[in-house]
C-alpha cells in the first residue's frame, strides 16, 4: 500500500477561458471549453478522460459534461466542498485517484460567471439564515470581506500588522498582473498611495484589498509519471497535496478558535504538507497563495512558516512578494488582480511557472507551493519540476 | 407613498437553536454548560464540544463581555443596514463568543477589549430581539 502521495502523479494539461466581467455564456460553456483546452494542451482527446472532479459549489454536473464530451466510461467523479477551500483538494482527488489506478486522466475544473451571475459578495441575499449564519448575518456580518475584516483587527492588534503592509500585498500582485495579458487588471496600475487612498469597503479594507469578481473557466488534467511520458507537455509533478480543517468550523465565520489572527486551517496542515514533500518553506522558489483578501496572505507566510507568527506584516514590505523579491508570489496576479476562479487560476499559473511559461516568470523555478481558500476547510499543494 | 425598506434578515431556528433565540425573545441569553466537564460554549449545539457529553444545562449569561474584534462595514451590497455600520465579536465573561452590535457606541470608538454589557434590542418593524450590547457605564 502506497504510504505517500508524493510523485505519484502529475499535472500535464492546463486550459481557460479568457476571464472578464461579462463571459457572456453560459458555465457550462465555459467549463467545456476549459477542460478540451486543457485536454488539447496535454495531447489528450476529453473522451479519454475517465476521471471528473468538480467544486461542489459549480453549477456544472459531471454527467452532462461527460455527455457533452461523450465520455462512455468514467470512472472517478467526486466533488469537494467549501467554496474556494476546495481548488486544491480536487487535484488531491485526482492524484489519489490516479496512483491507486482508479483513474487513468482527471480533468479537475471550476467555472463560474462570479461577476455577470451569482456574486459572493451579496451571498447574504441567497444564505438561509439557518447553520452558523443564523448567528451572524441578523447583526449585519454578511460580506466575505467583513469577514475577513474582523480577523485583520486581531493581527492588527496582536502584532502591530499596518495597513500599508495590506498594500504591498496588493501592489506586487497589481504589478504582476500588469505583466500577464490575461490579468483583468493587466493594464491598470496600482501604487501604495493608490491602495492607502481608495474607498473603505469594510474598515481596516478598502477597495483594493478585495480580490476580483470574474466570468470565467479554468481546469487541469491529472495523470501517472508513466502516462505522462507520452504526452505533449512536461510533466508537473504533485509532490504534495493536502486539505484541512481547524477547529470551530464555520464557513469564514470560526471566530471561536483561540486565535483568528492564525488561519488554523493552513497552520494544521502546512506539517502535513511538508513532510509528505519532503521539503521546507526554504525551497520553495514561489508561492501562489489564495487571495481572496490581502490580510489572508500575510497569515498565510505565517501559517506555512515563512516568517513567524506576527511577522507576516514586516515579511511582505519593500517589495517582498514582487517578482525580484524574496517571495515571489501570486505571480499570474492571484485573485485580486488577474481573476477569481475560485483560486484553480492560482494552480494554473504553479504549473506555468513550473514549466517555465508564465509570462511573470520566476527563473529556475523547481518548487511551487499552492494554496486554496482561507478561513474555510481548504487545501494546499507543492509542485516541483520533473 | 411610504419608503420602502428592506427587512433585515432574521435567524430561522431550527429544532436544536430554538430554544436559544426562544430565550432572547424572553430576554435572556442562554449559554450551553456542560454538566460533566463545566465547559460553557455557543452557538447552541447538541454535545459539548470539549466532552461530548449529551448532559449540559442552557444557563443565563452574567451579561459581562468585553469586544474581541470588530469591522465597521462602508460599502455592503445588501441594502438592509444602513452604511457605515459596524459588527462586533464578543467574549462573554463566561467564556463563548458571540456577534453583536455595540449599540451607543460611534464606530470609530470601538476598540479590542473595551467592556461591554448585554441588552436586547427590538428589529425595527419587526416582533424579534436581538441580543446587542452598550458600553459599560465607567
Ligand atoms: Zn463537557
Amino acid at each position: 500500500m502506497a504510504d505517500s502521495l508524493k510523485d505519484k502523479a502529475c499535472i500535464v494539461g492546463i486550459g481557460e477561458t479568457e476571464y472578464s466581467k461579462n463571459s457572456g455564456r453560459s458555465e457550462m460553456r465555459l467549463a467545456l471549453e476549459a477542460i478540451k483546452a486543457a485536454c488539447e494542451d496535454a495531447g489528450i482527446s476529453p473522451k479519454e478522460l475517465d476521471g471528473i472532479v468538480r467544486f461542489s459549489v459549480d453549477s456544472n454536473q459531471v454527467d452532462e459534461i461527460a455527455r457533452n464530451f461523450g465520455i462512455e466510461n468514467l470512472r472517478f467523479f467526486p466533488e469537494v466542498f467549501f467554496g474556494g477551500g476546495a481548488g486544491c483538494g480536487i487535484v488531491q482527488m485526482a492524484a489519489m485517484a490516479v496512483a491507486l489506478g482508479k483513474a487513468k486522466y482527471v480533468a479537475c475544473f471550476r467555472a463560474l460567471n462570479e461577476r455577470s451571475g451569482f456574486r459572493y459578495g451579496q451571498m447574504a441575499s441567497a444564505m438561509p439564515m439557518a447553520g452558523h449564519f443564523q448567528y451572524s448575518i441578523p447583526f449585519g456580518l454578511m460580506a466575505p470581506g467583513s469577514m475577513v475584516a474582523v480577523m485583520a483587527i486581531r493581527h492588527i492588534h496582536l502584532y502591530g500588522t499596518k495597513t500599508t503592509d495590506l498594500g504591498e500585498v496588493a501592489v506586487a500582485f497589481r504589478r504582476h498582473a500588469n505583466m500577464n495579458p490575461k490579468a483583468m487588471m493587466h493594464d491598470r496600475p496600482l501604487t501604495l498611495e493608490d491602495h492607502a487612498n481608495a474607498r473603505m469597503i469594510a474598515y481596516p479594507l478598502r477597495l483594493f484589498d478585495y480580490c476580483q469578481e470574474t466570468d470565467g473557466a479554468a481546469a487541469l488534467i491529472v495523470t501517472s509519471p508513466e502516462r505522462a511520458k507520452d504526452l505533449k507537455q512536461k510533466p508537473v509533478y504533485i509532490m504534495a497535496a493536502e486539505q484541512g480543517t481547524g477547529s470551530w468550523i464555520e464557513m469564514m465565520t470560526s471566530y471561536q478558535r483561540e486565535n483568528i489572527a492564525d488561519l488554523e486551517e493552513y497552520t494544521r496542515l502546512a506539517p502535513h504538507l511538508w513532510k509528505e514533500a519532503g521539503i521546507g518553506p526554504e525551497d520553495i522558489d514561489c508561492a501562489q497563495f489564495y487571495d481572496a483578501f490581502t490580510p489572508l496572505v500575510i497569515m498565510q507566510l505565517e501559517s506555512f512558516g515563512f516568517c513567524k507568527f506576527g511577522e507576516g506584516g514586516p515579511f511582505v514590505r519593500d517589495g517582498a512578494l514582487q517578482i525580484d523579491g524574496r517571495l515571489p508570489c501570486n505571480t499570474s496576479g492571484g485573485c485580486l488582480s488577474e481573476a477569481y476562479i475560485h483560486g484553480v487560476n492560482q494552480i494554473v499559473e504553479g504549473v506555468r511557472q513550473i514549466r517555465g511559461t508564465s509570462p511573470v516568470q520566476v527563473p529556475d523555478c523547481k518548487h511551487v507551493l499552492v494554496t486554496a481558500g482561507s478561513g474555510i476547510p481548504t487545501g494546499a499543494l507543492i509542485l516541483r519540476s520533473p | 407613498m411610504a419608503e420602502f425598506k428592506i427587512p433585515k434578515p432574521l435567524p430561522l431556528p431550527s429544532e436544536d437553536s430554538k430554544p436559544y433565540w426562544d430565550s432572547c425573545q424572553r430576554q435572556e441569553l442562554l449559554i450551553q454548560r456542560c454538566d460533566d466537564c463545566g465547559y460553557y460554549w455557543l452557538p447552541p449545539s447538541i454535545l459539548c464540544p470539549r466532552c461530548m457529553s449529551t448532559n449540559f444545562q442552557r444557563v443565563k449569561a452574567s451579561g459581562k463581555a468585553k469586544i474581541f474584534t470588530w469591522e465597521v462595514t462602508h460599502q455592503a451590497l445588501y441594502p438592509a443596514f444602513d452604511t457605515p455600520f459596524h459588527v462586533a465579536i464578543v467574549e462573554l465573561e463566561e467564556g463563548p463568543r458571540m456577534h453583536t452590535n455595540i449599540v451607543g457606541c460611534k464606530n470609530e470608538d470601538l476598540y479590542v477589549d473595551m467592556p461591554v454589557e448585554l441588552f436586547f434590542e427590538k428589529v425595527e418593524d419587526q416582533d424579534w430581539y436581538l441580543p446587542k450590547f452598550k458600553p459599560v457605564e465607567s
